[in-house]
């Protein structure tokens, strides 16, 4: 068995890294909006733990919070997506048996995601 | 506002030393988060979990496209480390966050006990063509037990795991040390991730406190592994090792109700 030019490596790798540089963009876009326009008491009484839905409708009011929120999700998030992006790539190999285990894995995740994005 | 700037500050050299260590950010961002900052235990696991996701990508990313990772075996084992995360991430809920800091200062020994009387990679002459694989697994079962156990560790803590993880895979497994190091590393962003979220569902993820401290870290490691990719870490190394058993010494005062030296 040997799997020299594998597509496998190179989307999971691209992905990775998009994913992390998108999240770290998100992050010190929403960081900056934050440090020039900080009002005290929003930036630190009204932060803590907010949920999902919170973290949308505060996006549409443009708040920097939000942004920095949905960075730290998008890291979150580049994870489960190169889960994703490793089941399609075995299926495109037609390596079945690890497209399975990649599938699995993914399905243990959205056990884990889906329950706090409700 | 200028404690985050230090949090982001911290986090940056908790990613360069980590780095250089081969240290996953945990072992440093937490005992930061707490003992400096007094966040809250819980959401300093959060806030290190996020850290550990970023990390990993980044270093993952290099990893995976150089062929150093094994990637069928990094997902076979990622079954078992999941789930364990999740029910580490569980677990850390209902149990006291004063038995976390205990918790926690245990695995600072075990981390100073492996650091001490740490291989270095490089010396490793066995065979780590990751994608060729030339090496024959062994103990599958047993290695997917000590996934499981490993997974929890890091959802219950909030850190990467990968101590547990690389011996797990060397040792037990007959895996290459350079391939095991490289596909623990794989592993770890899902591992943490499964577990991020079950914190995050509790509402335990602070986003400026994850925010700061995860750029720091994400630039500081970044930094870390292509500035140094080759720094000859001995003494450094040595050193670590009486750092981890100091904080491992206050986190455990910390977890008893009171102080060490500050």
């Amino acid at each position: 068995m040997t799997h020299k030019k594998e597509k496998v490596y190179s989307y999971v790798g691209t992905i990775l890294l998009i994913g992390s540089f998108c999240a770290a963009g998100m992050l010190i876009l929403g960081l900056g909006m934050l440090f020039f326009h900080a009002h005290p008491q929003d930036s630190l009484t009204s932060l803590v733990c907010p949920s999902f839905s919170d973290i949308f409708s505060n996006l549409l009011r443009g708040k920097p919070t939000a942004i920095i929120n949905l960075g730290i999700l998008l890291m979150m998030l580049t994870p489960f997506l190169r889960v994703v992006v490793a089941v399609f790539s075995f299926l495109w190999e037609k390596d079945f048996k690890y497209a399975v285990v990649a599938f699995g894995v993914m399905v243990i995740l959205l056990f884990t995601i889906v329950p706090s994005f409700v | 506002m200028s404690d985050f700037f230090f949090m982001a500050v911290g986090g940056l050299f908790a990613g360069l030393f980590g780095s250089v260590l081969g240290l996953g950010g945990g072992v440093l961002i937490i005992p930061m988060l707490t003992l400096v900052f007094g966040i809250p235990m819980r959401e300093a696991i959060a806030a290190s979990l996020v850290c550990v996701i970023a990390t990993s990508s980044g270093a993952a990313s290099l990893y995976v496209k150089r062929h150093l990772c094994d990637i069928r075996l990094g997902m076979t084992l990622e079954l078992a480390t999941t789930l364990g995360a999740i029910a580490g991430g569980i677990v850390a809920g209902i149990l006291k966050p004063q038995l976390l800091f205990i918790l926690f200062s245990a695995l600072l020994i075990y981390t100073a006990w492996i650091m001490f009387k740490k291989k270095d990679e490089r010396k490793d002459t066995s065979n780590s063509n990751g994608g060729n694989k030339s090496y024959k697994i062994t103990h599958l079962p047993l290695g997917l037990g000590a996934s499981f156990f490993a997974g929890n560790v890091s959802g219950l803590l909030g850190v990467g795991g990968g101590i547990v993880k690389v011996p797990v895979m060397y040792l037990l497994m007959r895996v290459p040390l350079k391939t095991a190091v490289a596909t623990s590393n794989f592993m770890i962003g899902v591992t943490a991730s499964a577990g991020a979220f079950v914190y995050f569902s509790r509402g335990e993820i602070h986003p400026l406190v994850a925010g700061f401290t995860m750029l720091g870290v994400f630039v500081g490691a970044t930094l870390g592994s292509h500035l140094f990719p080759k720094i000859k870490a001995e003494y450094l190394k040595k050193a670590f090792v009486f750092i981890l058993l100091y904080l491992s010494l206050e986190m455990l005062f910390r977890g008893l109700g009171s102080h060490f030296l500050f």
